[in-house]
């Protein structure tokens, strides 16, 4: 387990190391590696077991970082961290960094999931909803789950506002249950 | 009487609860798992979250959150950590944990949480209560006065405990610790005394045999079993404790006495060590974590007697912790002893001795349970304490001088038969007339003549004989809970009468 306030500050210096500039595409590719994390459990033991040689999993490393052309500061970055055994905590730090850089550029990240692509005039007024809510400019990531079966559930910073079908059923049954 | 259920009824009610629904937004505060392993995990966002605030994963999970951070909180998982991946989502609930209570529980097992283990079904309790709460405060109590009987010779004279107390049991493995519970909880069935049993960090075998006897000598009655085995994860041997503690507490606000048992506190505290290792909490002393005094406190406080006005009921807290190689002095042994009210120690030299229960009475106390003790039994104890402590010293002094006076051996024989009274087999508590009849025997020297191996069966044989041909004595005693000069005269008149039936 990470400690109180470092992924804080790994999160800053990478930022820092980047350039604000750079940061979104620093981010973006720094996010490829952890979501390789997530779904190969091969390329997550070549980072975190002690049982590989440093050579042998820079080497490695080294392979992967040119095939998604990861860019020498992110490169050296990730290095660094599996070095000071904090990699199972990047997705931490590449959140905080992510809010971070958001916050210098006045900007607000908001989620919206629906069940189907959205419409053009739709979506501008969620725009202009969002932005009075956040009182920033909002950066959009639209994300389809068919699960939801309809309504939207937005998500800004750590508040969730659910009208979905799914959520509206299991607000149901909870009622249901509790009775 | 059957209740006919008729299936158009409920889907009426179904259906008038599901046009009542409002739809509505449903806000809720969220944040994102960033790590998760070791029963343990990270959660990015989280801004508001409170200490020991329950957290809902996917999967029906739920979490506490013991650490917060600026950016993190960490919290503990109640659930298999397969479950819940990087990224999932979660939620703040706002809610603590809480336990269902009542006389619902009675008679069944439970794990730390209050859910059934015991496949007797669901249990229908009609109340919940917050496990983590603050002790009653000065204002709502009064001193203990009125004994909580263990049934245990050398416990009820000694080492009295009154309703209300805490009294740590301490000593090594396999000293007749549990012993010693078990028997005060099979007691309690005459007494009008709720007992909760809380097993924490055992074996399941030993859970297994303890439901067993109690359920043989009819005490599942009158009991609640609390039970976080070795095989639960941490933070539910963590939350076993304040579980059982918060079923004992409506008993006690409610007007009535209850008795909780926690063993042990030391495997407790492991599993909290474990919890704050894992949660990079820093370690102090014997790598627990500073707040681990704390973590009993809080709990052992909450043991009270209520003053009148709130009802006059009691919880009792009977904690045990182990020790290693007879060492009082470590970290967790130090900290409880110094917020129970006495303790109880046993030792292995004396249960390997046949000294059944192993309690050396030198370094036991009870530092509140005299003044709940009945004053009959005050009366005989007094004596029996005196003849105690004489023997000790002169049995030590023995060994080596070889011609002793008269008084001297007269006083080491005395010593000799009282520890040999005071030996008691497991699963028969005793009622505090029968205790206070034999110890009186003892004390006026009736059996400084009998030869130290028959004092067993001139215990079975008189209290058989006061049972036959004594009710008016024993009850007698109980209601007056004095001896003055009329009774003791009885009570001589029938130790000698059995006396001369009595053949050693
Ligand atoms: N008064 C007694 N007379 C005879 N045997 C006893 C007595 N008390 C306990 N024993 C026996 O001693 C053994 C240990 O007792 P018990 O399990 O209560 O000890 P413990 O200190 O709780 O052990 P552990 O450290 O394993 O929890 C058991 O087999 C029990 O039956
Ligand atoms: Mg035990």
């Amino acid at each position: 387990m990470i400690r109180p306030g470092e992924a804080k500050r790994y999160a800053k210096a990478f930022l820092d190391n980047v350039g604000i500039e750079n940061a979104p595409q620093a981010l973006a590719e720094i996010n490829s590696i952890n979501e390789l994390m997530a779904r190969s459990k091969e390329f997550k033991n070549l980072l975190v077991n002690p049982q590989f040689l440093s050579e042998e999993r820079e080497n490695s490393l080294k392979q992967i970082a040119e095939s998604i052309k990861l860019s020498d500061k992110v490169l050296r970055f990730i290095k660094h961290i599996i070095e000071l055994g904090l990699i199972l905590h990047l997705s931490e730090i590449i959140r905080i960094a992510t809010r971070l850089y958001l916050e210098r550029k006045r900007r607000a990240k908001v989620t919206v999931m629906t069940p189907i692509e959205i419409g053009k005039d739709y979506e501008n007024r969620l725009i202009s909803t969002l932005k009075k809510l956040t009182d920033r400019d909002v950066e959009i990531e639209y994300v389809i789950d068919p699960t939801l079966l309809g309504g939207i559930l937005v998500k800004v910073d750590s508040t969730m506002y659910d009208t979905s079908i799914k959520g509206q059923l299991r607000l149901l049954r909870n009622e249901l249950i509790r009775r | 009487m059957a209740i006919e259920i008729k299936p158009e009824e409920i889907s009426e009610v179904l259906r008038k609860q599901i046009t009542d629904f409002e739809k509505r937004v449903d806000v809720s505060e969220i944040g994102v798992t960033t790590f998760v392993g070791d029963g343990v995990a990270r959660i990015y966002g989280m801004d508001n979250a409170m200490y020991s605030e329950l957290l809902d994963f996917p999967n029906n999970v739920v979490g506490m959150v013991l650490n917060l951070e600026e950016d993190a909180v960490s919290a503990v998982l109640f659930g298999e950590d397969k479950l819940i991946k990087e990224g999932d989502i979660v939620k703040r609930t706002g809610k603590v944990m809480s336990c269902p209570v009542g006389k619902e529980l009675l008679g069944r097992v439970v794990d730390a949480v209050g859910r059934p283990i015991d496949g007797k079904g669901p249990i229908e309790a009609k109340e919940w209560r917050q496990v983590d709460v603050v002790a009653p405060g000065v204002i709502m109590r009064q001193p203990v006065n009125t004994p909580l009987q263990t049934g245990i010779k050398a416990i009820d004279s000694m080492i009295p405990i009154g309703r209300g107390q805490r009294e740590l049991i301490i000593g090594d493995r396999q000293t007749g610790k549990s012993a010693l519970l078990i028997d005060t909880i099979i007691n309690q069935k005459e007494e009008g005394v709720y007992c909760i049993y809380c097993i924490v960090g055992q074996r399941k075998s030993v859970l297994v045999r303890t439901i067993d006897i109690l359920e043989k000598y009819g005490a599942m009655d009158h009991t609640i079993i609390v039970a976080a085995t070795a095989s639960e994860p941490a933070p539910m041997q963590y939350i076993a404790p304040y579980s059982a503690c918060t079923m004992g507490e409506y008993f006690r606000d409610n007007r009535m006495d209850a008795l909780v048992c926690y063993d042990d506190l030391s495997k407790q505290a492991h599993a909290y060590r474990q919890l704050s290792l894992l949660l990079r909490r820093p370690p102090a002393r014997e790598a627990y974590p500073g707040d681990v005094f704390y973590l009993h406190s809080r709990l052992l406080e909450r043991a009270s007697k209520l003053s009148d006005a709130h009802g006059a009921g009691s919880l009792t807290a009977l904690p045990i912790v182990e020790t290693y190689a007879g060492d009082i002095s470590g970290y967790i042994q130090t900290n409880v002893i110094s917020i129970t009210d006495g303790q109880i120690f046993l030792e292995t030299e004396l249960f390997y001795g046949g000294i059944r229960p192993a309690i050396n009475a030198g370094l036991s106390v009870s530092r509140v349970g005299g003044a709940a003790q009945i004053k009959a039994m005050r009366q005989v104890a007094g004596m029996l304490r005196l003849d105690l402590a004489q023997y000790r010293e002169l049995a030590a002094f023995a060994q080596f001088a070889s011609d002793l006076d008269k008084a001297t051996r007269a006083q080491l024989e005395r010593g000799i038969r009282m520890v040999e009274l005071l030996k008691q087999d497991q699963y028969i508590p005793m009622p505090v007339d029968e205790q206070i009849m034999l110890i009186f025997a003892g004390t006026e020297g009736h059996l400084d003549d009998l030869p130290v191996g028959s004092i067993k069966a001139f215990e079975d044989g008189f209290l058989r004989y006061c049972r036959a041909e004594k009710q008016d004595l024993k009850k007698e005693l109980k209601e007056k809970r004095i001896i003055d000069e009329d009774l003791k005269a009885k009570m001589t008149e029938a130790v000698t009468t059995f006396k001369k039936t009595f053949q050693p």
